[in-house]
C-alpha cells in the first residue's frame, strides 16, 4: 500500500505536468525568498532592533488563535476575487471588474440583508445570490463590448469600475445612509441576518466555507464542463477554438460574467460574514489583489486558497509588525508592495521553465518515440 | 568567380521537429542577383534567416570570403555587411522616413539630434539609387512600395553589401515590381550582391543571374538562369517523380460534396475564386493542385465555414452549407486537417487529451447538464493514441512536448476517428518525418476504402500521385484543368497548367463537371 502510494507520487513528479508544478512552486518560493531579503534590508534600515522586528513579522501571525483567525479572514476576499480572475484569465480575458464588483457586491449585500423580507439565514444567502447575479449582469457590459466590437476589456472594465463606484457612493450617501450612525454607514445588520461565525472568539466566519466552495466550483467549471473546456481553448488559442467549432464569442462573454458574479458574491459574503455594516468610502483593492493571487496560484482555482492564505499571512505579519515594532506604518506598506511585486513579477524566472521544456523536447526527439 | 558567402551543410530543425534545412550547401558570388526558389515550406526563408543571424543552425558553417563567420544576431550580420528586407515591413509608423532610416544610429551634434545632416545623408543615398521619397513624411502615410524603399535604404545606410529580399514582389503591383527590379539592377551594378527569395518563375527569368532551387529542406542545385528553362525550374521546385503505379481507381460512389459556381473575393477586393464548380464522391481522393494562393485555400475556407461571404452553393450530401456555423458544418460530418497545425490544427498550449477530444467535448449530451463525459473521453483518447500510434506515455502531457509528426498524428486522429463523410486534408504531411507520412497516407486510404470522400490540397507531387484519384488544377481562382486519369498526364503540361500558361480545352472546353 505504502509502496503503491510512493509509486504514484513518484510517477506524478516524473510526468512533465508534475515537473512543471514543482518548477512553478520552486519559482514562487525563490521569488518569496528574494522579496523577504529585500524586506529585511528595508527593516534593517528603519528599525532599531531589526532582528526583533523581523521575528515579529514572520512569527506573530501564528502566535495566537486570534492572529491565525485573522489570516483566514484576510484570505476570504482574496479567494473570491482570485477565483474570478482565474476563470477570466483562463478564458483569455484580462478583466479588472473584480474590483468594482467586489465593492458593489458588498454594498448590495449590506442593504439587502437588512431589507429582504425573509427569515434569518435566508437573508444573507439571498443577498449574496442577488449581489452575484447583479454583478454578473454588470459584467455583461465589458464582455459584450469585447465580443461584439473587440473593445479591450482591460480598459473598459477599469473605466466601468469608476462608474460602479460612484453609482454605489451616490446611493450610499443619498439613499441608504443610516442617519443614526456617527459617520457614513448603512443600517446595522442584525446578528441573525449575517453569516454565522465558525469560531466566534477568533472571528472566523462561515464566509471562508463559501470561498472554498467557490474555488472548488470554479475548478469544476474549468476542467469538468464543456463550457469550461470551450473557455480554456478560447483563452489558449482562439483560432484553434473557432476551428473546432467552439463559439468563441459566447465563451468570452461567459467567463467575464462568471468572473464578475463571483467577485460580487464574494463582496457580499465578506461583508455579511465579517462586518456589521457597509462603511467603505474607497475601492478596497481586493479585485486587484485577485490578480496577484491568481498569478501565484498559476490560474488554478484549487490553488487559489493556498495563495490567498500566503498573502493573508504576509498581511497579518505586516499588521502585527506595525502594532508591535518601531517600524512606521509607511514602511510596512512598502514591504507589502515589495513582496507582492516580487511574487507577482516572478515572470522573470519563466525563462528557466521555457529552457527546461526545450531540453525535454530535444531529449524526446533524440530518444525517438517508440513508433516514430 | 570567388564565392563571397559560402554556407556548408546547414541543418536547421525547429523546436516542433520541422526539418527546415537538411544539410544545405549554398554559395553566393560577389555582384550577382541570386534567386532562391522553392515551394512554401521548402526552407528558403529559414536558410536566409540563418544567413541574417535570425535563426541559429543546428549544424553547419558559414564563410564570408573564406573566413568563418558566426552570426548570433541580425546586428552581427549587419556588421559583416549582410542585410535583409523582410516581407512584413519593420518600420515605426509614427516616425518620419528619415527617423526610421536612422533608427538606432541617429547622428548627433554635441548630444542634440542632427536632423539636417541626417536628412542630407538620406537624400544623397536616395538620389544615388533612384529612390525618391518624401523624407519628412510619416511612414504610416506611405504606400507599400514606398515603405519597401525605406526598408531598402535602411539596409543600405547600414552599409550592407549583401541584401536579402524575402518575396519582395508579393505585396507589389506589376509596375511597382518592374521599378523595384530596375533598382535592384542598379544596386548590382554598384557592386552589391542580392539574394531574392521567390517562387515566381518569371521574376527569376527577368532579373536573376543564378538560381538555387530548394525542395523539402534540400538543395537541388544552383543553375545559371540563362541555362535553365522555367519549366525545368518548376519541375525541380515541385518534384516531378511520378511513381510507377498510379493511384488505384476507387469505385465512385454517391456525390458527397457539390460546389457550384463558387465566387469569392479576397481581402483586397480581387476575385479569389471565380465560378468554381466541382464535386467529390464517396470513395475517392480529389486533389486540388496548384501554386499556393491560387484559390485552393479559399475554397477550403468557404467549405468549412471559416467565411460565408461567397456566392454560389456548397452542398454536403444535398444540405447547403451557406450561413451555417463552423460547429453545424462540422457536425454534418466534415473533418479538416488544416495546413497550419501549430495554430489552427492544434492547441499547443494544452494537453494531448484536450487536443484529441476537442470535437467530442462539444457533443456532450444534454442530459449531462454541461458536465463532460470524462471517463468516456479519456478512454477514447487512449484508444486514439494507440490506434494512431502517437508516441507518448500519457495523454495528459503537454502537446508541445511531441514532435511535429506526432502533433500531426494527434490532428489526424481527432479528425479521422469520427469517420467523417468528407475529409479536407490541407498539406497533411508537410514537414514531418517519413514514418508519420506513411502512416497518415495509410489512414487516408483506409478512410477512402470505407467510403469517405477526401479533398487533398498539396504542393508535394509525390503525395498527390500516391493518393489522388483525380486532380483539379487551380490557377488564379479558376479550375484550369481536370485530370481524370493520372497515368496519362504529361508532367510538362501539368506544370504549364499550374503556371497558368495553358488551360485544358481538350475535354469540352470548360473543366468544370457534369
Amino acid at each position: 500500500m505504502k509502496n503503491k502510494l510512493f509509486r504514484s507520487i513518484h510517477d506524478y513528479f516524473h510526468t512533465s505536468r508534475g515537473q512543471l508544478v514543482v518548477m512553478d512552486a520552486f519559482r514562487t518560493l525563490i521569488a518569496l525568498l528574494l522579496a523577504l531579503v529585500v524586506a529585511f534590508i528595508i527593516i534593517a534600515v528603519t528599525s532599531e532592533t531589526p532582528f526583533e522586528t523581523i521575528k515579529i513579522f514572520l512569527t506573530a501571525p501564528f502566535s495566537d488563535a486570534y492572529t491565525r483567525g485573522m489570516i483566514i479572514t484576510q484570505a476570504v476576499p482574496l479567494i473570491f476575487t482570485g477565483v474570478g480572475v482565474c476563470i477570466m484569465v483562463k478564458g483569455g480575458q484580462f478583466n479588472m471588474i473584480g474590483e468594482g464588483a467586489f465593492f458593489a457586491g458588498a454594498f448590495i449585500g449590506a442593504i439587502l440583508a437588512v431589507r429582504l423580507q425573509v427569515p434569518g439565514l435566508l437573508a444573507p444567502l439571498g443577498a449574496m445570490l442577488a449581489a452575484g447575479i447583479m454583478m454578473g449582469i454588470v459584467g455583461y457590459v465589458p464582455a459584450k463590448l469585447k465580443a461584439a466590437l473587440n473593445v479591450n476589456e482591460f480598459v473598459s472594465s477599469l473605466m466601468l469600475n469608476f462608474i460602479i463606484f460612484w453609482v454605489c457612493m451616490y446611493l450610499f450617501s443619498n439613499v441608504f445612509a443610516d442617519p443614526d450612525a456617527g459617520s457614513l454607514a448603512t443600517a446595522y445588520i442584525d446578528d441573525s441576518r449575517r453569516l454565522p461565525f465558525l469560531d466566534a472568539d477568533n472571528e472566523i466566519s462561515t464566509s471562508i466555507l463559501f470561498a472554498l466552495g467557490t474555488a472548488v466550483l470554479g475548478w469544476i467549471f474549468l476542467y469538468r464542463t464543456k463550457w469550461g473546456y470551450a473557455a480554456r481553448m478560447t483563452g489558449e488559442n482562439p483560432v484553434f477554438a473557432r476551428y473546432t467549432g467552439i463559439n468563441t464569442k459566447k465563451s468570452i462573454i461567459l467567463v467575464q460574467i462568471i468572473g464578475a458574479a463571483i467577485a460580487g458574491l464574494g463582496g457580499a459574503a465578506f461583508l455579511l460574514g465579517n462586518s456589521y455594516r457597509f462603511i467603505w468610502k474607497a475601492l478596497p483593492g481586493y479585485g486587484f489583489d485577485g490578480f496577484i493571487v491568481a498569478i501565484i496560484a498559476f490560474n488554478n482555482p484549487l490553488l487559489v486558497p493556498i495563495a490567498a492564505l500566503l498573502i493573508g499571512y504576509l498581511r497579518v505579519g505586516a499588521v502585527e509588525m506595525a502594532r508591535l515594532s518601531d517600524v512606521p506604518n509607511e514602511v510596512v506598506y512598502i514591504i507589502q508592495a515589495v513582496i507582492i511585486l516580487f511574487i507577482g513579477g516572478q515572470a522573470f524566472l519563466a525563462g528557466m521553465k521555457r529552457r527546461r521544456l526545450q531540453a525535454l523536447t530535444t531529449k524526446a526527439k533524440e530518444e525517438g518515440g517508440p513508433h516514430v | 568567380m570567388q564565392a563571397l558567402i559560402r554556407m556548408e551543410k546547414i541543418r536547421k530543425v525547429y523546436e516542433n521537429g520541422f526539418l527546415a534545412n537538411d544539410e544545405i550547401d549554398f554559395s553566393l558570388s560577389s555582384g550577382e542577383i541570386h534567386a532562391i526558389a522553392g515551394e512554401n515550406g521548402a526552407g528558403k526563408s529559414t536558410l536566409m534567416k540563418v544567413l541574417y543571424g535570425l535563426e541559429r543552425p543546428n549544424s553547419g558553417k558559414i564563410f564570408l570570403r573564406d573566413e568563418p563567420l558566426v552570426l548570433r544576431s541580425p546586428a552581427d550580420a549587419l556588421r559583416h555587411g549582410i542585410g535583409m528586407v523582410h516581407q512584413h515591413f519593420m518600420l515605426v509608423d509614427e516616425l518620419t522616413v528619415t527617423e526610421n532610416l536612422f533608427l538606432g544610429m541617429e547622428l548627433n551634434h554635441y548630444g542634440w539630434l542632427d536632423k539636417a545632416k541626417m536628412l542630407e545623408q538620406a537624400k544623397a543615398l536616395g538620389t544615388k539609387y533612384h529612390m525618391e521619397l518624401d523624407y519628412a513624411a510619416k511612414c504610416k502615410n506611405l504606400s507599400v512600395s514606398q515603405k519597401q524603399k525605406v526598408e531598402i535604404l535602411k539596409v543600405l545606410l547600414r552599409a550592407a553589401e549583401i541584401i536579402i529580399f524575402d518575396e519582395p514582389t508579393a505585396v507589389l503591383t506589376a509596375i511597382e515590381s518592374a521599378e523595384l527590379f530596375e533598382q535592384l539592377r542598379l544596386l548590382r551594378d554598384d557592386h552589391h550582391t542580392i539574394v531574392i527569395i521567390t517562387h515566381k518563375l518569371q521574376e527569376i527569368k527577368d532579373l536573376c543571374d543564378r538560381v538555387t532551387v530548394l525542395r523539402q529542406g534540400k538543395n537541388l542545385g544552383t543553375f545559371k538562369v540563362s541555362e535553365i528553362s522555367k519549366e525545368e525550374i518548376s519541375r525541380l521546385m515541385v518534384g516531378f517523380d511520378i511513381p510507377a503505379q498510379s493511384a488505384t481507381q476507387g469505385t465512385q460512389g454517391e456525390t458527397v460534396l457539390g460546389i457550384s459556381h463558387l465566387t469569392c473575393l479576397s481581402k483586397g477586393g480581387k476575385k479569389a475564386l471565380s465560378d468554381v464548380s466541382l464535386s467529390v464522391h464517396a470513395g475517392e481522393i480529389v486533389c486540388l493542385a496548384g501554386v499556393e494562393g491560387n484559390g485552393q485555400d479559399t475554397t477550403v475556407d468557404c467549405l468549412v465555414g471559416w467565411r460565408s461571404d461567397y456566392q454560389g452553393t456548397i452542398a454536403l450530401k444535398g444540405t447547403s452549407l451557406q450561413g451555417k456555423t463552423i460547429r453545424a458544418i462540422r457536425s454534418l460530418g466534415i473533418g479538416h486537417i488544416p495546413a497550419d497545425r501549430m495554430t489552427l490544427g492544434a492547441n499547443v498550449n494544452s494537453s494531448i487529451f484536450d487536443n484529441l477530444i476537442a470535437l467530442d467535448v462539444l457533443d456532450t449530451p444534454k442530459r449531462r447538464l454541461g458536465f463532460i463525459e470524462r471517463r468516456k473521453l479519456i478512454k477514447s483518447a487512449n484508444t486514439r493514441v494507440d490506434t494512431y500510434r502517437i508516441a507518448t506515455d500519457g495523454i495528459h502531457k503537454g502537446l508541445k512536448l511531441l514532435s511535429g509528426g506526432n502533433i500531426q498524428k494527434v490532428v489526424v486522429a481527432r479528425e479521422l476517428d469520427r469517420q467523417p463523410s468528407l475529409l479536407i486534408a490541407n498539406q497533411p504531411t508537410r514537414g514531418i518525418d517519413v514514418g508519420a507520412i506513411e502512416f497518415i497516407y495509410d489512414e487516408m486510404r483506409r478512410l477512402r476504402a470505407s467510403g469517405g470522400a477526401i479533398i487533398l490540397i498539396s504542393s508535394d507531387w509525390n503525395e498527390i500521385f500516391t493518393l489522388a484519384n483525380r486532380i483539379l488544377v487551380f490557377h488564379d481562382g479558376k479550375i484550369v484543368a481536370h485530370i481524370e486519369d493520372l497515368s496519362k498526364i504529361d508532367e510538362r503540361v501539368l506544370g504549364r497548367y499550374m503556371l497558368g500558361l495553358e488551360t485544358m480545352t481538350a475535354e469540352g472546353g470548360v473543366p468544370s463537371e457534369k
